[in-house]
This record gives C-alpha cells, sequence and structure tokens, in this order.
C-alpha cells in the first residue's frame, strides 16, 4: 500500500496537532497540581526555590542576577482555638515564613532580578489566618494586644531552635526583625492576619555614577524629617495603633507610621504581621510594600 | 620528477610549520601575550564573577557584662522600690560622665533602654544588634509605671514643683541652725503635680556630639528631644509611678532639675536628692 503525498502531509499534521495539544494539557495539570498542592509541600517548593535560585545567582563586579522564579504561594488558613493556642499558630507561622526564605541569609533582596540599580520594598504574603470563634475565645472577649503577643515572641521557646521565636527571626540566618500591625482590639476572632516576609530594600550601587552625588535609596520615598520628632516609633517589637485620636493627634496619618515604622530601615529582612481586617492598615501597608504575586496569581 | 613535487611540498610545509612555531612561541611571541591577556581575564573572572548569591550572617545579640550587670541592679532596684515618695539608687559599678550618670556608657553600638507602658504595668525592652534595632531581653514590671520629673502640665513646671515641694521642704536640720547662706532663697508658692506620668521612656547614647547616655520621653505620640541625663543613678517613686530624672545643667527648668541636685552632688548637700536618701528617704 502506498501513501500518497497529501495523505503524508495530513499525517504529518496531525501528529503535530496532538503532540501539541499533549504539551498543553500536560503543563496545565502540572501547573494545577503546584497551585494546589499540599501546604506543607507550598512551603518546601518555596523555600528551595528561593534557595535555588540563590545557588544560581551570577554575580559580575557588584551586580547580582537571579534568573530562577521564586516559586512561592500565599497559604490561607482558618484556626480557632484559646488564646495561647492562637499566639502560638501564628508565632509557628511567623518563623515558618522565615524558614521559607532562607532566614533572611542573602545580603541582597532575593525578589530583586538585577540589583544594581537598587529596587523598592517587596514583600510576599505567606499566610493569611483568619480567627474564629472557640468556646474559650470569643469575639466579645478581649484580644491578645500587641504588648502580649511580642512578649510571647520573645519569651516563649521555639522547639525548632535553641532559643526563643524572636531570637530565631532575628539571627539564626541573617539578621531580622519581627513587626506588626495591629489595632489597639488586638488579636481575636473574627479578624484575619497577613504573615509577610519583606525583604531588605537594595542599596543602588550604580546611582552614584548614574545621579550623580546623591543616593537614591531603592527608590523609597523618605518620610520629611520634621516628622520624626512627632512619631511615636514603638519599641517592643509590635505597633499597635490606636485608631482614635492619638495616631492622628499630630496630623500624622497612618501611611506615614507605617513608612517609619516598617520601611525606614532598609537594612533588614523582616516578618511583618498586619492585621488586614482593617481595610486601611492594609491598604496603607500593600501600598508601601510592593506585593509580589505567589505562582497561583494571586 | 614527482618525488621531487612532494619532497618540495614537504620541505615548504615544514617550514612553514618551523616559522610559525618561533613566531608563536618565541619569549616575545603571540603565545607569550594570549597567556597574559587570558591570565589576566582569569584573574579578573576570579576576582569579579561568582555563582551563587552572598550570604550574611547575623550575630545573637548579647549584652556586654558590664551593662548586663547595670541592667540587672536596674531591674532588681525597680522591683524592690515599695511605698511612696521616697528615692532609690540603681548605680551599680562607676556609672558614666564622671559618674554622673547611673548607668555606664550604652555605646556607639546602639544599645538602649526603653520603659513602656503596658497594660499590666511597665516593660523594659534593651534593644542592640544592628542598627540598635533588635530586640535583646524584656522584663516586665507589673503594678507600676514609667514617669519623669520633667515637662510642664499647664502651668505647673514638674522640676520646679519637684524642688520646692520634695527637695526643700524635707531638710533633715531644723532650718535655725542653717547659716544663712545655707538657707534657701525665698521661693514664690508653688503648687501642682510634681511629676510627669509618661508612655516610654528612653535612654541611649547620644553620638550627636554629647557622646553620653541620655534620655528621652513620650507622651501622647509626641517625644522629647533627649535630654541631659546625669541623675546619679536616682529613681524616685510615687504612688505607682517610677520616675526618672532628666537634667539641666543651667539650673532647675522645664527640662529637668539642677544635675547640682543629683549626679553632681553629694550627701551632705542640703536639698539634694542625695542628701535625702541618705537621710533616710530611701525606698523600703
Amino acid at each position: 500500500m502506498f501513501l500518497t503525498k497529501k495523505a503524508m502531509t495530513a499525517g504529518f499534521l496531525v501528529t503535530l496537532i496532538i503532540t501539541l495539544l499533549s504539551f498543553v494539557l500536560i503543563a496545565g495539570t502540572i501547573m494545577r497540581f503546584y497551585a494546589d498542592t499540599d501546604d506543607v509541600e507550598a512551603e518546601l517548593l518555596c523555600k528551595n526555590s528561593v534557595a535555588f535560585r540563590a545557588a544560581t545567582a551570577l554575580k559580575v563586579a557588584e551586580a547580582e542576577a537571579k534568573l530562577a522564579p521564586v516559586m512561592c504561594r500565599t497559604v490561607d488558613k482558618e484556626i480557632s482555638g484559646d488564646q495561647e493556642y492562637v499566639q502560638k499558630y501564628l508565632a509557628d507561622k511567623m518563623v515558618r515564613c522565615w524558614w521559607m526564605f532562607n532566614e533572611g541569609r542573602y545580603k541582597e533582596s532575593v525578589f530583586e532580578n538585577i540589583d544594581i540599580f537598587g529596587g523598592d520594598n517587596k514583600c510576599f504574603t505567606c499566610y493569611t489566618i483568619t480567627i474564629k470563634e472557640d468556646k474559650e475565645f470569643k469575639e466579645e472577649n478581649a484580644g491578645i494586644s500587641a504588648d502580649d503577643f511580642a512578649n510571647f515572641l520573645a519569651t516563649t521557646d521555639y522547639e525548632k531552635y535553641d532559643g526563643k521565636y524572636l531570637d530565631y527571626i532575628q539571627s539564626a540566618g541573617g539578621p531580622g526583625i519581627v513587626r506588626g500591625l495591629i489595632t489597639e482590639e488586638g488579636i481575636k476572632p473574627g479578624k484575619v492576619f497577613a504573615i509577610s516576609y519583606k525583604a531588605k530594600a537594595s542599596e543602588c550601587t550604580a546611582c552614584e555614577e548614574l545621579i550623580g552625588g546623591g543616593v537614591v535609596a531603592g527608590g523609597l520615598t523618605l518620610v520629611a524629617a520634621a516628622l520624626t520628632s512627632t512619631i511615636t516609633i514603638p519599641t517592643i517589637a509590635i505597633l499597635s495603633i490606636a485608631m482614635g485620636a492619638s495616631a492622628t493627634a499630630t496630623g500624622v496619618g497612618i501611611g506615614s507610621i507605617i513608612d517609619q515604622y516598617l520601611f525606614r530601615d532598609l537594612s533588614f529582612d523582616e516578618i511583618v504581621l498586619v492585621d488586614m481586617s482593617d481595610r486601611k492598615i492594609w491598604e496603607q501597608f500593600a501600598s508601601r510594600c510592593e506585593m509580589v504575586t505567589d505562582i497561583a496569581g494571586k | 620528477m614527482e618525488g621531487f613535487y612532494k619532497l618540495a611540498n614537504w620541505i615548504i610545509a615544514l617550514v612553514v610549520l618551523i616559522l610559525f612555531l618561533v613566531f608563536y612561541y618565541n619569549p616575545g611571541g603571540s603565545f607569550e601575550k594570549i597567556k597574559d591577556s587570558l591570565s589576566g581575564i582569569i584573574k579578573f573572572a576570579d576576582q569579579n564573577i561568582g555563582i551563587g548569591a552572598e550570604e550574611i550572617k547575623a550575630e545573637k545579640t548579647v549584652l556586654s557584662k558590664e551593662r548586663e550587670e547595670a541592667v540587672k541592679k536596674l531591674s532588681e532596684t525597680i522591683r524592690k522600690m515599695s511605698g511612696s515618695n521616697c528615692f532609690a539608687n540603681y548605680k551599680s559599678g562607676p556609672g558614666s560622665n564622671n559618674g554622673r550618670n547611673g548607668l555606664p556608657e550604652l555605646g556607639k553600638e546602639g544599645v538602649s533602654l526603653v520603659f513602656e507602658k503596658t497594660g499590666e504595668g511597665m516593660a523594659l525592652v534593651i534593644k542592640g544588634g544592628i542598627a540598635g534595632k533588635q530586640e535583646i531581653k524584656r522584663e516586665l514590671f507589673s503594678g507600676v509605671q514609667p514617669c519623669v520629673i520633667s515637662g510642664k502640665t499647664g502651668e505647673d513646671i514638674h522640676p520646679l514643683i519637684f524642688e520646692e515641694n520634695i527637695l526643700r521642704t524635707n531638710l533633715l536640720v531644723d532650718p535655725a541652725d542653717l547659716l544663712e547662706e545655707e538657707l534657701f532663697p525665698p521661693s514664690i508658692s508653688v503648687s501642682g503635680k510634681h511629676y510627669l506620668a509618661v508612655d516610654k521612656i528612653e535612654i541611649k547614647y547620644d553620638l550627636s556630639g554629647f557622646n553620653e547616655n541620655r534620655i528621652a520621653y513620650t507622651l501622647e505620640g509626641q517625644i522629647s528631644d533627649f535630654l541631659d541625663f546625669e541623675d546619679g543613678g536616682y529613681l524616685y517613686k510615687t504612688g505607682n509611678l517610677v520616675c526618672f530624672f532628666p537634667t539641666n545643667d543651667a539650673g532647675t527648668n522645664v527640662l529637668g532639675l539642677n544635675d547640682d541636685l543629683l549626679g553632681g552632688a553629694t550627701s551632705q548637700e542640703l536639698g539634694t536628692v542625695p542628701y535625702l536618701f541618705f537621710g533616710g528617704q530611701k525606698c523600703s
């Protein structure tokens, strides 16, 4: 039996179409698999992708180019329990987020592809945690205050590290800081909290040559110096933002407080706990820190 | 004939090869130049090209032994203060600023002590590490809150009221036994509060020219400058408030007490804090 030229061309086309369709189906399945993977595997994938990105970074003179993608996904959780359980859960997720980004051990921001021109503040939300009511912790109960939670982090042992939760973030890998933006209501049922990793903002190593003198601090808009004398910069790690008079008594808005509190120091990686239930706080935070999208596209 | 041509080809090829080798490998030849260029490129690559992101390592933030001792003594002193309208002293060693400040120099490393009002009392947070932003240690003091002998409320200038109401009216000798020059000049009648309850007190080393420990306080979002702090290690307690003493070189004013009434005074000098402290007005 002989095949005609036409039949052979048609056959080739069919084969090609089938191959292409198979590729698309398989690629889609793999991507869905990664997006829907178990939380632990998502955390491992994130950590490994960050490590791989760092390990394959090409350094030429002062520039560091990172080309491998960060494959991290925001994990959404709902929890309920007593105050002790809620505190421990949040603390565990904060240290886990730190672990996912390799404990802030890199000199340059993990999110910047090429560091020579500096970069803005970038954040990735590791977890969003919704706190539901429990018989021992209801909405009408007093919340866990910023002071109490800061004290918990500073004084509670972290079982996977020879030290407290705060010690792990501050000194296990690179230097880190814990920050929090919590209202006076505190941490309580009915609220949603985001745990985000904020990378250090990169210095612009080439800026002095390009701009000719002044160094632009990674594109960050610096708050006017005059404000520093009128803003209360909290010393304990967690800032409790008074939504009433005191936050605006001096005419300084929440945005400026957040600028001073979170974004003034460029030299640290940070783990930030933010009350997402308060739209104003979340919007101000998100507008000041470029949110890196996760691999599920969120 | 054919053999001749073959031989000639071989000879020509050999001569060209020899000339090439001589040209290339002689000491000043191209081979050496290429080698030099390559070694330059390799050296540049060694110094400037690498694979893998540069890493940094944090160090666990700790206090020096001297500062650890000083903070321990300060904490113990605060915990032991009971009673009201009384004094305590937290100085454990020579202090700093020629002994006029109760703490050792907190230093350029950015160590700071912060007392902050909390729901239950007062937290002491010791900060240090890189840029002084990391937390080294914290303690909670239940039932007490921070205050300063500084500032004013309305027309009440607290350090002036303190000097008049507390220091001058607590002489432990009969004024009739004093020489004329030892009597205080007549003072205006004052009333009002002699202290200021605050939200936060921060003590840290000043690097802007003073090069000494200084103190600032915060109330309702307003933060003071970092003030002179020649307190001699003295604290004052009134009610549930533990008060620190900002001072002023040129006499008592809204900033604080005259430092000659504190860090610069001896127990023999009438109307000073050391005089009252050693004279029996100690918090038990």
